[in-house]
């Protein structure tokens, strides 16, 4: 926050969770003079800013993770690529603008969205493929890295997380309903059997 | 006769002074007798006619009705906005969630700031 903005939290409004209790947290408040102010026990309305985010966040991400057939063990997925998504969405909060927009001062890029849980192409590394293995990975698309242009699409096969600028997106079909198998993600050799497989 | 309240801290408040007395209205008497019904109630009975003549009268420092019929005080909308990024920042805990991530992560926090509503998401396990 400071490096990146230039600024210091002047105030920090949370709950009395456990997790926000501890001496390091305390400390750098200390360290940036930041006030912290706390809600009172059973009184969640006093943080309702963060109440209500969090029902907004977990809104999208359900109806990301309902519509892509996605198992729930990637909600973490989910929930970020909500975040992310919230974030350039103008709101009426902010006359129209969008969080991006009032934080950043320019129009966020909508350019490089794709459609959450659908069907992608990824360019394998060069070290996991020879000259006759298939070139690309048919993977499952699962947001967005850290910087632009960069995708994250996961193996089920080889249960490995990949996150590349080299990525084809296949928008119109979603990964979880090309085949008619329940995917169970610990036995690949379910998978095995849809026909959109391309390993050797 | 004095009443005591011990709580489990051990605080010891006298409730004499709450007590029916012989010079106590009308309205609080019948109000101790009907289960501590709530002040509106009462008027309605008395306005039908079942009950005597009462003349409505402020109950609200009966012990009975304070101590088993609390509530929570209402939320005054807040109209402040701060008007700089990073002024004032919420931060909340969501989890645990049954299903754990691939990394293992059943928490996450957020934090929003309150000028610009832009929102941090950060996996916790």
């Amino acid at each position: 926050m400071k490096t990146q903005h230039s600024v210091v939290i002047k105030c920090f409004r949370y709950d009395l969770g456990r997790e926000y209790t501890s001496n390091k947290f305390y400390q750098l408040f200390v360290l940036d003079g930041t006030i912290h102010q706390t809600s009172c026990i059973d009184s969640p309305e006093q943080n309702g800013v963060a109440k209500r985010k969090h029902r907004h966040i977990i809104e999208t991400a359900c109806s990301l993770l309902l519509s892509a057939s996605i198992p729930s063990e990637f909600w973490g997925e989910v929930v970020l690529i909500a975040v992310s998504l919230i974030n350039i969405i103008s709101s009426s909060h902010s006359s129209g603008l969008s969080p991006f927009e009032k934080l950043y001062g320019h129009v966020p890029d909508y350019s490089s969205f794709s459609v959450f849980g659908c069907t992608c192409f990824i360019l394998r590394p060069h070290a996991k493929r020879n000259k006759l293995s298939s070139r690309s990975a048919i993977c499952v698309f699962l947001g967005y890295g850290e910087s632009k242009k960069r995708y994250r699409c996961f193996d089920p096969i080889i249960h490995k997380l990949y996150v590349s600028h080299h990525v084809v997106f296949l928008e119109h079909i979603l990964f979880f309903s090309i085949s008619s198998t329940t995917h169970n993600l610990t036995r690949p050799d379910i998978i095995r059997i849809d026909p959109f497989f391309l390993r050797f | 006769m004095s009443v005591v309240v011990t709580t489990a801290v051990t605080t010891i408040v006298d409730l004499s002074s709450f007590c029916l007395s012989p010079s106590s209205s009308s309205f609080y008497l019948q109000h101790s007798r009907l289960g501590h019904i709530s002040s509106s109630r009462l008027s309605f009975l008395a306005s039908t006619g079942d009950l005597e003549n009462l003349k409505t009268c402020d109950i609200s420092d009966c012990s009975g009705y304070k101590l088993a019929k609390f509530f929570t005080l209402p939320f005054n909308r807040n109209i402040y906005v701060s008007s700089w990024p990073f002024d004032l920042i919420y931060s909340d805990v969501w989890g645990p969630f049954p299903i754990a991530t691939k990394e293992g992560s059943r928490y996450y926090v957020s934090f929003i700031d309150d000028h610009t509503r832009y929102c941090w998401v950060y996996l916790m396990k």
